[in-house]
């Protein structure tokens, strides 16, 4: 019987040399390549130089690393008995899928903007505003406990300084933000977030993966200090610091039968 | 010389947002020995009902019979059988044979079967529709049926469940169980899937001997390198 083979794109470990992405790694990378094109090539998209410098700041813009943030706090949680950094990063990314925090409003936001970017402009503002008139809440859009998300006024400026924000997926995303902000909802860094991506040519279904990348500074920092201070507080709570709101004390019937 | 002041920074919404003091516990009371969903652990729970049957419990919130916590102790141990090639294990062996530790690997396991519980539910989501819905008509999602799992559950619980005359196999029969006993949401499904797949997953990993590179089939299956478009 013939065994099934699976193709990739990803990489093949060679003599010498190896091969990443359809590139030499040493050869052709090594030396030529900034961080930001080495995570785009992650994804399989080839930036210029300043397309990699774009990603750089979207990546800076996206730093919010408080350890009170619930799917940071997580991490320190996870990871308070110490030993590796892993436990606690591991558990916060798994948290990052939910779909308002961390990367889940992503790929629906992607899909959205890449599917209303091939409407007319009118067409699809249209369309935007008939799903916020039905109630829809658009994902990306809302910042709890601020005014605005500062990390999209910070991306804002990065966008336009390298002269990135006639592209299309951005012109649109802010078309959808003057519209939302009327009914007062400002848009979170998801949506430019997204919006940037699309525009440097990554695929609506990578751009989340991206930006759990864009994220991972902020989960990794506080996973290494939290596995380093082992804090004892995140091992056990004190009692006086928890509530019991459950059943009061009951006895089952096998219990009352013996 | 005095030390010169720590810079300060104002207080964001970390800091100023409204938050309760305290953490919330709402079924596992940590006070006078523990209990679960007030039944006491040690003195009740521990000597009346077996460890399956507290899971059912704590899953249900209120205590379970004799009857129900044998049946539910039948459709885990069906599904218990998570071998090598399956992912849940499959993935455990590897964080064995990459030199994880126990951690990583039991965590490892947990994981995946949590995600081959949400896979498998997607999968059976017209039986789950079907066992949901009222009035119901004849189940007709699929044709191949087995009698033999109705009876299994009856010889050795004692309870005889009429929509088990619609499972095919040993996954549609666990759903159909964990339903009648009352495991009615996603969340809870999950659950009880991902517990009974760690029995097969943690004793299959955990004998494998550890970090060693000639023991793990490399190329099972082959990887075949592309480029360009």
């Amino acid at each position: 019987m013939t065994r099934p083979r699976l193709r990739t794109r990803v990489a093949k470990t060679g003599w010498g040399d190896h091969r990443f992405q359809g590139h030499a790694v040493y050869a052709e990378l090594l030396g030529h390549t900034s961080t930001g094109q080495l995570l785009a090539l992650t994804l399989g998209v080839k930036l210029t130089p300043n397309e990699g410098a774009l990603i750089d700041e979207m990546f800076v813009s996206s730093l919010l690393a408080d350890p009170h943030i619930w799917p940071l706090k997580l991490t320190r949680v996870a990871g308070a008995y110490g030993g590796s950094t892993m436990t606690g990063l591991t558990a916060g990314l798994l948290s990052a899928e939910g779909p308002i925090t961390g990367a889940g409003p992503v790929t629906p936001m992607a899909e959205l903007l890449d599917r209303l970017v091939q409407l007319d402009p009118d067409a699809a503002l249209r369309e935007v505003r008939a799903l916020l008139d039905a109630g829809s809440r658009l994902p990306g859009f809302g910042v709890p406990a601020r005014k605005v998300d500062e990390r999209v006024v910070a991306l804002s400026r990065c966008v336009i300084a390298r002269g990135q924000h006639q592209r299309p997926h951005w012109l649109l995303w802010g078309r959808i933000a003057d519209e939302t902000r009327t009914r007062g909802v400002e848009p979170n860094i998801a949506s430019a977030f997204t919006a940037a991506a699309l525009d440097l040519g990554f695929p609506p279904e990578r751009v989340e993966a991206l930006f759990v990348l864009a994220l991972l500074p902020c989960f990794l920092a506080n996973a290494v200090e939290g596995a380093e201070q082992r804090a004892e507080i995140l091992q056990e709570v004190p009692g006086v610091d928890l509530e019991y709101r459950g059943p009061a004390r009951r006895e089952s019937s096998r219990c009352r039968s013996c | 010389m005095a030390k010169p002041d720590k810079p300060r920074f104002e207080d964001g919404p970390a800091q100023l947002f409204p938050a309760p003091e305290t953490l919330a516990g709402h079924v596992v009371d940590w006070r006078d020995g523990g209990a679960i969903h007030g039944y006491g652990v040690a003195d009740d729970l521990a000597p009346h009902f077996a460890p399956h049957e507290v899971f059912l419990l704590g899953l249900l919130g209120d205590e379970v019979s004799q009857q129900h916590g044998r049946a539910f102790g039948v459709a885990l141990t069906w599904i218990s059988a998570c071998h090598v090639g399956l992912a849940p294990t499959h993935s455990a062996v590897l964080a064995r044979v990459s030199g994880g530790p126990s951690s990583a690997i039991i965590g490892v396991a947990a994981m995946v079967a949590a995600r081959e519980a949400e896979h498998i539910l997607t999968k059976h989501q017209a039986l789950l529709d079907w066992l949901n819905g009222s009035p119901r008509s004849d189940f007709a999602g699929w044709a191949d049926r087995d009698p033999r799992w109705r009876h299994r559950l009856r010889d050795a619980s004692g309870l005889d469940l009429d929509d088990l005359q619609f499972a095919r196999d040993e996954s549609s029969a666990a759903l159909i169980v964990f339903h009648g006993l009352g495991l009615r949401s996603r969340p809870q499904m999950t659950a009880a899937w991902a517990w009974a797949r760690m029995i097969g997953a943690l004793a299959e990993s955990l004998a494998e001997s550890g970090l060693d590179i000639h023991s793990y089939p490399l190329r099972l299956p082959p990887f075949d390198y592309e480029e360009g478009s």
